[in-house]
Formats: C-alpha cells, structure tokens, sequence
C-alpha cells in the first residue's frame, strides 16, 4: 500500500528527520497533518534541548579559564629569547666537554694532577717517617720507666726478706 | 548579466553558458589563526557535545580546552575540506576517546551515574511563547530529551549529538567517524526510536 494512504512507518520518520526522506514521504507530509504535527512536536521537542543545552553551555564557558594561559608555556617556547638561552647553556655544556673530552671519558673529573705512582723515593720517605715515630714511642716507654724508677735492683731502703 | 553565487570557500560568476568560480581566502582559516575568536564561537558548541557525550562536565572542560589548543597548534594541518566546527569535532571525538580510555575513566563511569545537572540545564531555556506555562512546558521537554539522550549507547548518543544538537549532515558525520553512510544512518535510527520510545511519542 502506498505512503500515501496510510501514516508514516517509523523508519520513514527517522528519515525525515535525519535528512533522508525520499520524494514520496515528503509528499505525504504535504497531505497529512497528523504525521506533520508528530514531525513538528519531536522537532519543537529536539529545538528545546538544542536551544536549553546551549545556553547551559554558554554560562560555563564564559567561566572557563582563558585559554591564553594554556597557550603561553607554548609560545614561549618558540621566542628568539629562549633559543638563545638554551644555546648558551648547550655550548656551557659541550665546550669544557670538548676540551677536556679524552680526560673526562677516561675518568679523571681532578684538575689536571698527575696520578699517583707509588715510587721507591716515597716509599723510603714512608719508612722514614714510620721509623720517627716509632722513636718517639720508645722515648716514652724509657722516661716512664725513669719517672716511676722501676729497676731490676731492690731499693736499698728496702729488707731483703730471707731465704 | 551574471548571477553571482557565494560560500564559505569560492565565488562563483555564472554568465551565460560561462561559470568563472574563484577560490575564496578561506574563511575557516582566519578563525583558526585567532585563538580568541576561535574561543568564542566555537567554545560552548564544542563544551555542549562533550558533556553530554561524556555525562561528565567537569571532564568535559577539560576535553573542551584540549581540543581548543591543539586545533590551534594543530591549525597548519587543516585542509580545509570540511567546516572548522566539523574538524573540532572530529577532534573532541578524539580527545574524548583519548580519555575514555584511561583506567580510571572507566572506573568512574561505573561507579557514578551521569554528572550533568539537567534541572539547571533546562532553568537555562530563553523564554518560549508569551505564557509561563509555555516556558515550562518547553523546559520540560529539554529534560526529558536529555535524559533520553543519556540513556543511549556511547556511539549512538555521540552521533545523535552530532547529528540533531550540531546539525551536521550524515555525510559528515559518516566521514568524521571514518564510518559507511549507512551505518550512520542505521545508528541515527536505532538513536531516534530509542529517544522517542522515552519521550512516548514512538507509535502504538
């Protein structure tokens, strides 16, 4: 039966509203105000929505933070300044590196002291100085004995106990 | 004489048998090289689709400002080959993806229900008809729309959106989503009955 002598099928409806309705439904919505009316209550319906949630919207985004703000780390990035900046911190970087590169990869971060070698000089200076001081702790043991006179031989003042 | 025809992107001179069409200076391009206008006009469009794709508006604003930034630091890649709002919101669909699949989106979204305050949606309504009583009938319908809307499925809610709050044509959409007109077409029917079955103005 056609469209026309009977009210729209419901896939015929969505058509209509998604923009897709063939030349027959548009001529029956011509003809018939029920089905005209169902289209204009859900359209009236879908214009309350649409017009409300943008208003709504509206309000918070006129409240929302200024994007501006979100932009300037961005372009501060791309300023003449900050390339100069960051170019002189580069060379601060790479210039000692290149200068000092073999004794900075060998792992020697000193200022240029020769590494130590244990020679036969400074180890006769090590023995010398080991010999000083063991002097001077023999002088002490000596002056102790001395200071509380402790000898092999009793006091005279002493009794020798008898045999 | 010539008939002289304008759009967004060319000047077309028809005379006679003869049609002369000239290349505009894109409009789309001067909005998008001024983050202030882009802000404006396209700001509160992009935060309504988003919030009520996502049910969550303070998410929402979050998306919304992202997508803002990199369309305009982005703005050398437009073609030019859709409108500025359709690029935005291929771009919000992509940023909002880009969220909704973070774990713990996924577990709020559980756990609550939609975020959106609906009553103070609809208090938004600029004045329908000369009567109050219109006025509240109107603010009436915004509701249950809304929450018709909310109960759709992620892909169904976020076509109707693009297609009956942004009014984008379905070869549009079809081609945002990189999906078959008739897939779009089949999703925007699938949305409507499920939308005007809890309205109750599906048929008996």
């Amino acid at each position: 039966m056609s469209e026309l002598w009977t009210h729209l099928s419901e896939e015929s409806f969505n058509d209509v509203l998604i923009g897709l309705a063939s030349s027959e439904t548009e001529a029956h919505l011509i003809e018939c105000d029920i089905c005209r009316r169902r289209l204009n209550d859900f359209q009236s319906d879908l214009d309350c929505f649409h017009e409300g949630s943008l208003a709504w919207s509206d309000s918070r985004s006129s409240s929302m933070r200024n994007i501006q703000a979100d932009l300037e780390p961005v372009r501060r990035l791309y300023t003449p300044k900050y390339w100069a900046f960051a170019l002189v911190v580069l060379l601060a970087i790479a210039v000692p590196l290149w200068h000092d590169g073999d004794r900075f990869w060998s792992g020697d971060h000193g200022a240029g002291r020769p590494p130590r070698e244990d020679s036969a000089t400074q180890i006769a200076q090590d023995n010398e100085l080991l010999n000083a001081v063991n002097m001077v702790i023999t002088q002490d043991d000596k002056s102790l004995v001395n200071e509380y006179q402790i000898l092999d031989e009793p006091h005279p003042s002493l009794k020798v106990p008898p045999e | 004489m010539g008939v002289y025809a304008n759009s967004e992107y060319f000047d077309t001179i028809r005379c006679g048998g003869i049609e002369l069409r000239f290349i505009n200076q894109p409009k789309a391009m001067s909005e998008l090289d001024d983050i202030d206008e882009l802000v404006r006009i396209y700001r509160a469009k992009i935060l309504r689709f988003v919030t009520f794709s996502t049910g969550d508006p303070d998410l929402a604003e979050t998306i919304t400002q992202d997508t803002l930034l990199r369309a305009y630091t982005g703005r050398k890649n437009f073609r030019g080959d859709c409108s500025t709002k359709t690029w935005l919101i291929g771009i919000a669909i992509n940023v909002t993806r880009d969220h909704m699949r973070s774990a713990r989106f996924k577990f709020w979204q559980k756990t609550k229900e939609s975020g959106i305050d609906i009553q103070e949606m609809a208090s938004h309504l600029p004045a329908k008809g000369p009567s109050v009583e219109e006025h509240m009938l109107a603010k009436e319908k915004a509701k249950q729309l809304a929450r018709a809307v909310a109960v759709l499925s992620d892909r169904q809610r976020t076509i109707f959106l693009m297609k009956f709050s942004e009014e984008m044509s379905v070869a549009e959409i079809s081609e945002v989503l990189t999906m078959p007109v008739n897939t779009v077409r089949t999703h925007l029917h699938r949305a409507l009955n499920a939308v005007r079955k809890q309205l109750g103005s599906a048929l008996p």
